[in-house]
């Protein structure tokens, strides 16, 4: 039996290489920049469904108000920049701070209400920062939105092509996955699955309960914030609507349920199932049938719930997982 | 090594625990009985942080303990098992363990180890792969001792780990708690099953509507007339004069 | 700020709060009963609009008329949304449950701007043309008050609804059946309770109220695709504020937010009325998250249950 796991272990590895290098060397010879473009977007949108999933999906609190924290992002280092001249390489981290202490505060408020109230809680938050981002004129231009300037140089984090921006969210896409395998397979990531399954047992094994989900939300608004910063730098303009919008939320939620909320795969599949689509209805039927992919989504978001509520990697790893079970042989 | 003064807990207006006061020594295995709706599991639950107690206080080994969370008073080494199984039910029953070991070990690895020791030690490391949703209520009940275990505790507080068990499971699990009494560990143990408690038992508390009856050893209590009278009834008890 | 203005301000907010409870009450039966938050009630109430739009459109059939026609469609519509797709997820866990209702708006709401357009429409009845003026009361220091004549029937109907329906729990038979599964659902099933009819009629109910606030609506607001989106959040805050199961509870807090909308909308502008309402709902959940009649601690994650 051991040869047999590390046979698979060795095996999982490999494949994570092979599929690494593919994504890693494909986008160069992708010369069309529509394509380029959904690169792009699959990594990014699936970079924050990632985030989205460490609370949500691993500490079990579901968050409505991702979006606002995908907003402190986009505004924090585009405003950091154009009013302070500092790199956005440098400001998205200092979004990605100020989205944690908002979020960990956030969660030391409610954290302790039970689960419908907790996403009541952040849909409200979530609202909230959105009217905020539309009133607060001063500082976000409030619908009539930021324009960065476009001088592509890496100092502005802007380019030319697309290609060293397909690079760099390629580069966000994994590195949120790599920490979601982390944090799955480490101390917290036990917490916060004791939490999830029963809260009473996991305090009474001396499960801090309250910080590690605390952590989990620093962690999970810190990498959501980065995502903002990265497509305010890729679509160099910013307004409510496009980032601090609670759709936002729904969406990466839409996301990680259907390719599997609490599972590393999990968020990047539904993004690779969903970008596409969208971008797909658009091509062909443009605003010829408005709200079209809304209703797909919607269906599809309902469909998964019913018949597979671990999402399609979730319930794949469990068919799988039953598999080896029974032909395991006996102890 | 624990000392319990005045503890009270109302629910609304009504007394669950009226002015419980006790000690448990070290090594000491103490039984806790009584009938339904006595308040015992309301005391694990006091002495254990999940509710609050309106007066007095409780000590463990002379640090006082009453107004800490759960999970603190874990770590200083009281661990309590749940009267109804609370497994972590969607993953393996290594990992339920392991979770439990994690309080005193930072590794992941060894972590596991000490899970795996505990697993042998009451003897379900056959099962260690079984999800814990998909356990027999025997195994449930094992799973929540050996979680228990795997925190070290220096006291172990069952809450009836024997409740629902056949005669040949209540067996093993009466040599589980006797192997662990004889190593030393300190056990407060809630049962209802006589025989079991009885002869596991150094000493006993009674408790009745929330207040402690009698205390004291096996032999004593069970000829004591307050807890027959608890138990069966006044009637019984006059019958028995006759 | 004088008399009338004061008074004015108080009126509205009264009046917009009692649309407001109406169609909150439904959500809140919806979640005391079932347990569960339906995150598509919102798109309920537009749909009731549109409803009474095109047979105002069409049929030139006056809207409060039509509320003969909405509610047992609604009725019926609940029922089956139900069947479809509440009942599968009864049991199963929160984050299904509302999802579910999630991703029901998201269908409901495209599908109305699939086939209505996101034009905004409205219905402008001749004889609400005229506002109500009461006053001048000299003696009170007040001039003229103003009143919106649909808005004041629309409470009206709403009032009367909310009392009728709240005797009708308390005294009818399955009222109370309604409220002791509220209550304690496994003991209802105990008693011989139909709980899955229970839960059907509840949730019908619920669809339909939201239904009639819906046509009592259409003559005061424009509708498009997204306004239940809109007045869904409003219903939350509602519905928590009062505590969630609770008719009165939501009828007081209904008139309450409608009160704070309307104050803060003058004394800060139209965009900011949103943003103090919900400050005021989240510090409901962080200081009483129960309401104001929710019962105590049925908000905060579960507790060990002692038998003994």
């Amino acid at each position: 039996m051991k040869p047999l796991t590390e046979q698979l272990k060795t095996r999982q590895a490999a494949i994570l290489c092979i599929v690494l290098l593919i994504l890693v060397l494909s986008p160069l010879f992708v010369k069309n920049d529509f394509y380029l473009d959904g690169f792009i977007l699959i990594f990014l949108w699936g970079a924050f469904s990632g985030a989205w999933n460490i609370i949500s999906g691993y500490a079990g609190m579901v968050s409505l108000c991702h979006n606002a924290f995908f907003a402190i992002g986009a505004y924090t280092s585009t405003l950091l920049f154009l009013r302070l001249g500092i790199t956005p390489w440098l400001g998205m981290f200092a979004g990605g701070i100020l989205a944690s202490a908002v979020g960990v505060i956030l969660g030391l408020v409610c954290f302790r209400l039970r689960s419908h109230y907790f996403v009541l809680a952040t849909l409200a938050f979530g609202q909230v920062s959105h009217i905020v981002s539309l009133n607060w004129r001063s500082l976000t231009e409030g619908a009539e939105g930021i324009a960065l300037p476009i001088e592509p140089n890496l100092y502005n984090m802007t380019f030319a092509g697309k290609l060293p921006y397909v690079y760099i969210a390629l580069f966000l896409f994994v590195a949120v996955m790599a920490v979601s395998y982390v944090i799955e397979h480490s101390r917290l990531g036990y917490y916060l699955t004791a939490f999830r399954e029963n809260e009473d047992a996991a305090r009474a094994l001396g499960v801090k309960t309250g910080r590690v989900r605390l952590v989990a939300m620093a962690i999970s608004c810190f990498l959501a914030a980065i995502t903002g910063s990265l497509y305010a730098q890729y679509v160099v303009y910013i307004d409510p609507s496009s980032v601090a919008r609670l759709q936002l939320s729904v969406q990466v939620a839409l996301f990680t349920i259907v390719g599997g909320l609490g599972t590393v795969l999990g968020p990047a599949i539904g993004a690779m199932i969903f970008i596409p689509i969208t971008i797909f209805l658009r091509a062909n039927l443009g605003t010829a049938v408005p709200g079209l992919h809304m209703i797909i989504y919607g269906l599809i978001l309902i469909l998964v719930l019913l018949y597979m509520p671990k999402g399609i990697y979730g319930t794949l790893r469990e068919k799988i997982g039953r598999i080896r079970a029974t032909s395991k042989p006996e102890n | 090594m624990l000392a319990v003064r005045n503890i009270s807990k109302f629910f609304g207006g009504n007394p669950v625990l009226q002015d419980i006061t006790f000690n448990i020594d070290k090594g000491e295995v103490v039984g806790l009985i009584g009938p339904n709706g006595s308040g015992k599991t309301t005391l694990f639950n006091v002495i254990t942080g999940f509710y609050r107690s309106k007066t007095g206080h409780t000590k463990f080994n002379d640090r006082d303990i009453t107004q800490m969370t759960p999970e603190a008073i874990c770590k200083l080494g009281v661990c309590r098992t749940f009267q109804i199984t609370k497994p972590f039910s969607n993953i393996p029953v290594l990992k339920n363990v392991t979770i439990g070991a994690l309080i005193r070990e930072k590794s992941l690895r060894k972590a596991e180890k000490r899970a795996e020791e505990v697993l042998e030690f009451v003897g379900m490391q056959g099962k260690k792969d079984v999800l814990g949703k998909n356990l027999t209520i025997a195994d449930r009940k094992r799973l929540e001792i050996a979680r228990g275990l795997a925190t070290s505790p220096k006291l172990f507080l069952l809450d009836e780990v024997m409740a629902g068990l056949t005669p040949i499971e209540l067996q093993g699990m009466m040599d589980l708690l006797r192997n662990l009494a004889d190593k030393g560990m300190t056990l407060f143990v809630i049962e209802h099953i006589m025989t079991a408690i009885m002869n596991l038992s150094h000493r006993i508390i009674v408790l009745d509507h929330g207040e402690i009856i009698a205390q004291g050893e096996p032999e004593e209590i069970s000829c004591d007339p307050n807890c027959i009278k608890a138990y069966l009834g006044e009637d019984y008890l006059n019958a028995q004069d006759q | 700020m004088d008399a009338t203005l004061f008074v004015q301000l108080l009126i509205a907010g009264v009046l917009l709060g009692g649309i407001y409870a109406l169609a909150s009450i439904g959500l809140t039966l919806i979640f005391g009963v079932m347990k569960i938050v339906n995150f598509a009630h919102g798109e309920f109430l537009m749909v009731a609009m549109y409803l009474s739009f095109w047979l105002y459109h069409y049929f030139k059939l006056d809207p409060y008329i039509s509320i003969l026609i909405v509610v047992p469609l609604l009725f019926l519509v609940g029922i089956l949304i139900y069947r479809l797709l509440i009942k599968p997820t009864i049991g199963a866990p929160v984050l299904t449950q509302i999802f579910v209702t999630v991703g029901l708006s998201m269908v409901i709401e495209n599908l109305a701007l699939l086939f209505w357009s996101a034009d905004f429409r409205t219905v402008s009845l001749e004889y609400l043309q005229n506002a109500i003026i009461l006053g001048p009361y000299p003696s009170l220091g007040m001039e003229e008050i103003i009143v919106n004549p649909a808005r004041l029937i629309a409470f009206c109907i709403a009032l009367f609804l909310a009392v009728a329906f709240y005797f009708f729990l308390k005294l009818s038979y399955t009222g109370k059946v309604i409220r002791a599964t509220s209550q304690d659902r496994f003991t209802a099933l105990l008693m011989g309770i139909n709980i899955d009819r229970i839960f059907k009629l509840t949730f019908a109910i619920g669809i339909m109220l939201v239904g009639v606030a819906g046509a009592l609506m259409i003559p005061i607001y424009t509708v498009h695709p997204f306004v239940g989106f809109e007045f869904v959040l409003v219903m939350f805050v509602v519905v928590v504020l009062g505590g969630m199961g609770s008719v009165v509870g939501a009828t007081v807090a209904g008139i309450f937010i409608g009160i704070i909308e309307v104050f803060s909308g003058f004394l800060l502008g139209p965009e900011s009325k949103e943003a103090i309402y919900f400050l005021v709902f989240i510090a409901a959940l962080v200081i009483k998250p129960s309401g104001l009649f929710g019962l105590e601690g049925e908000e905060e994650l579960e507790r060990i249950e002692a038998i003994d």
